[in-house]
């Protein structure tokens, strides 16, 4: 009898489990393109003074769905094998801070685009979500790929056929094979504190 | 009458040679795989533009492959099979991506053989693909400027 019950609580809660973690790849880009929308059109958030708060909330809604540990991983590739924890711990920080300093700006300048949803194909624990930002005049295919960690989270953006982590590792394999993996830390260091110090520039002016 | 038996055996067994000649300079000349070393991996793209069978595929600018075959899937993707070189080692993050040699060179496929450890064995397929960039639109674009 006690096996029994054991059996039927552990099959609902692996059922729960599987229902509550049920949503599709496409509703969780949804989620968050629709999240983020929202608070770039909020006008409570439209004044200058508002533009950190703004960010910052963009910021924690696209960081709950995007793996920035899994992206870094795979710019990395072989390097990120011989990495230690706290090594990994800083790059995958510093990755963090140069997405967020290249493309935060580029998001901020939402005019009524409108994201179209496509379709999604699905395999096994990946996924990859297609839309298209329609702009006035343009259209911008942007697909999402998707690996299934319970939710799913977000590894790759792929723009107008062009990825975000090829992008990235060959440009990281490059500058580890040319000169090493510390020099690297240190252009990306810089490269973050150049975007930062031009965004702070932009603001006051 | 044994003589001309035994000259024309001489003469088709030299008729044969001439042949396994032709054979093998028409396999290596045209870099033909027929007897297929290696080993097949798939993987889909949105958009080849023009990529011929028999394109090279390179990991670091080294040729280590073919494209063997060319397909259309349900989906209307274009499904390409790659031979490669047997002891080259990819992984489940690996990246195929077309591009092209010089601006307006041939189309080959660019493989970044990923580390996540997974290795894609014979048979596998690379899931994360890059189309060809149109460089013309892109071109274009930037020269006529973007509407």
């Amino acid at each position: 009898m006690k096996k029994i019950v054991f059996f039927l609580v552990i099959t609902m809660l692996a059922w729960g489990g599987s229902e509550a973690g049920a949503v599709s790849p496409t509703e969780e880009v949804k989620g968050v393109v629709d999240e983020v929308i929202r608070l770039l059109k909020d006008p409570a958030l439209q004044s200058p003074g508002k533009k950190l708060e703004r960010r910052r909330l963009i910021k924690n809604v696209v960081d709950r769905r995007f793996d920035y540990e899994e992206m870094a991983k795979r710019t990395l590739g072989v390097t990120w094998g011989r990495l230690n924890r706290a090594q990994r711990h800083e790059f995958v920080e510093l990755f963090g801070e140069l997405l967020e300093a290249t493309y935060a700006d580029k998001i901020e300048r939402y005019h009524d685009e409108k994201v179209l949803f496509i379709g999604e194909h699905l395999e096994g624990d990946y996924a990859e979500v297609r839309t298209v930002l329609l702009r006035r005049n343009d259209k911008i295919p942007m697909n999402y790929r998707l690996l299934n960690k319970n939710p799913w989270m977000v590894y790759d953006v792929v723009v107008e056929g062009i990825s975000l982590v090829s992008n990235y590792r060959s440009q990281f394999s490059r500058v580890i094979s040319e000169s090493s993996y510390p020099e690297l830390v240190k252009r990306l260091r810089t490269k973050v504190n150049e975007l930062q110090r031009l965004e702070k520039n932009n603001r006051s002016a | 009458m044994m003589k001309k038996a035994n000259l024309e055996l001489g003469v088709g067994l030299f008729v044969l040679a001439g042949l396994a000649c032709l054979v093998y300079l028409a396999v290596h000349l045209g870099e033909m795989e027929i007897f297929g070393k290696g080993y097949r991996v798939t993987a889909d793209f949105d958009n080849i533009s023009g990529l011929k069978l028999g394109a090279a595929v390179e990991v670091a600018g080294v040729e280590v492959g073919r494209v063997e075959e060319i397909q259309i899937t349900p989906g209307h993707q274009a499904r390409l099979v790659l031979r490669l070189r047997e002891g080259l080692k990819i992984y489940d993050d690996a990246i195929a991506s077309i591009r092209t040699k010089g601006i307006i060179g041939d189309k080959f496929v660019k493989l970044s053989p990923g580390a996540s450890g997974a290795a894609i064995g014979p048979g596998g397929r690379i899931r994360d693909t890059e189309s060809a960039v149109e460089w013309e639109e892109l071109i274009s674009k930037y020269i006529h400027g973007k509407v």
